[in-house]
């Protein structure tokens, strides 16, 4: 498979290029590409793979949940001190250790892979509008809008272990 | 052009940091080759009589990693091992999450047949673990996994240089009933944990509600059982419950691939290499994150002893002398 064709799929599965988003990322937060690696938990040879289209797809979901949080931070780094950005950093490198018993990594990945599809689709303000709009007539949905929408980390592992167990 | 050691090894860019010394990428400029060298750090007599002990764990087989040849420089030494551009298993489960079945049970049949010539030779390794376990770059066939890191290993039948009650390994592997006294079946237990982590794609402790109730899953959580009798006895053993639990199939290629982790040359601009000045001191804040993610990375770091017999360590510390000059 050609690499304008990997590519291709990289947008459709991530809204764009994985060169791109990685990159986008990690500028603000002053990474190279090893340590960048390093933090997502994918060995050199893979990321720089995945970065050039060579393959498509972050097979590991642990990685993947590392890389949300690492866009996120990367879009956020304008208000942080480097020491609050290497905090987080360390925190983001650690995921997997907090992850080791299998509850905990469902909690993670899915609230984060839920908060990455409702942001793909929506900005914070349609959310919020969405959120109000829908509280009467399905109240349910509305708190995930709000929580997964708008929540801090906590909210988010909070309300999705509160409903693993219907999943 | 980086250091270079020895009037001989270029020092290119460091693989790993040890509980005790650096792996590098060296240039061999003799023999033309680029092959991994270990660079001894501390300089106590302990330490390097631990790395003239690894050094000198010379076990031939194809699935153990066996040093190549040493040499040292002022107060510094390194030994040379051959280079394996497959990275280690630990990047392969973090690349891929889980791993397919017949990986596990290839990478864990090749671990059980290296241990079994190594145990044959006396030696007990005692930090079996994912990182470990380096790999040959075989892209999407048949993984080949070799054995390294004899840092902690020791004869069986030696005298303990280390406290009575000292444990060695990495915390998660070790059984917890292991004794204090090198036996070969803790091994096997570290190499069942290591089996699970590729299995589930998670670091230990594991708990069985989320391994898979496969043959394979299931021989892996009685190998790692209370029951001390139930587990494989010795790596024979092992692998011959493997081949009943997993029957042979033929391998067939999927997404997951070893890649060449050194195709792309360098990653970054070498670092100062290890003899150079120590950096200044750690302003307070930088000294408190070293401290928190020296904690979090304990799971991947051996237990090191502390306390040897330092007259030993001198003796063999001007044996080295004589040996280097």
């Amino acid at each position: 498979m050609g690499v304008e064709e990997n590519i291709q799929q990289q947008r459709e599965l991530y809204g764009e290029p994985l060169g791109d988003l990685v990159r986008r990322a990690t500028a603000p937060l002053g990474l190279t590409q090893a340590t960048t690696a390093k933090v997502l938990g994918l060995s050199p040879a893979m990321l720089s793979h995945l970065m050039t289209g060579q393959r498509v797809k972050i097979a590991n979901p642990i990685a993947l949940g590392r890389l949300h949080a690492l866009v996120e931070l990367g879009a956020a780094a304008g208000g942080l001190t480097r020491s609050q950005i290497d905090e987080r950093l360390d925190e983001i490198r650690e995921l997997s250790s907090e992850m080791t018993t299998g509850a905990r990594t469902v909690t993670v990945d899915g609230g984060a892979a839920v908060r990455g599809v409702l942001r793909a689709v929506a900005s914070g303000r349609e959310l919020q509008q969405a959120v109000e709009a829908l509280r009467e007539v399905a109240p349910g949905l509305a708190e995930v809008l709000e929580v997964y929408g708008s929540g801090t980390d906590d909210e988010i592992r909070a309300h999705f272990a509160s409903i693993r167990h219907l999943l | 052009m980086g250091e270079v050691f020895a009037g001989r090894y270029e020092l290119l860019e460091p693989i790993a940091e040890g509980g005790m010394g650096a792996v590098w990428q060296v240039q061999d400029r003799r023999e033309g080759d680029v092959k991994a060298a270990k660079l001894l750090r501390q300089r106590d007599a302990s330490s390097l009589l631990r790395f003239i002990r690894e050094q000198a764990t010379r076990i031939h087989h194809p699935h153990v990693v066996t040093p190549l040849g040493w040499a040292g420089e002022d107060d510094n030494v390194l030994f040379t091992m051959p280079l394996l551009r497959g990275g280690s298993v630990a990047m392969l489960v973090g690349d891929y999450g889980a791993l397919p079945e017949q990986w596990v049970v290839a990478v864990l049949d090749q671990t059980l047949s290296g241990l079994e010539a190594v145990h044959a030779a006396g030696v007990v390794h005692r930090d079996v673990k994912p990182g470990n376990l380096l790999l040959e770059v075989t892209g999407r066939g048949v993984p080949h996994v070799r054995l390294s890191d004899f840092g902690v290993a020791v004869p069986a039948d030696m005298p303990r240089l280390t406290e009575a009650n000292m444990m060695i390994g990495t915390p998660g592997y070790m059984a917890p009933d292991q004794g204090s006294d090198p036996d070969p079946r803790d091994d096997l237990y570290a190499t069942a944990v290591t089996g699970l982590q590729m299995l589930t794609g998670t670091r230990p402790p594991h708990d069985p509600a989320y391994v898979p109730a496969t043959p394979l899953g299931m021989l892996l959580l009685r190998a790692i059982g209370p029951d001390r009798e139930a587990r494989p006895q010795s790596a024979g053993e092992f692998r011959r419950m493997l081949a009943e639990a997993v029957p042979p199939r033929p391998w067939e290629p999927g997404e997951t691939e070893v890649l060449d982790q050194y195709a792309a040359g360098r990653m970054s601009t070498p670092p100062p290499p290890p003899s150079s000045p120590p950096p200044p001191p750690p302003t307070p804040r930088e000294r408190e994150k070293t401290a928190l993610r020296r904690t979090a990375e304990l799971e991947d770091r051996p237990v090191w002893p502390i306390l040897l017999l330092a007259v030993v360590g001198i003796l063999l510390l001007a044996g080295g002398v004589t040996l280097l000059t």
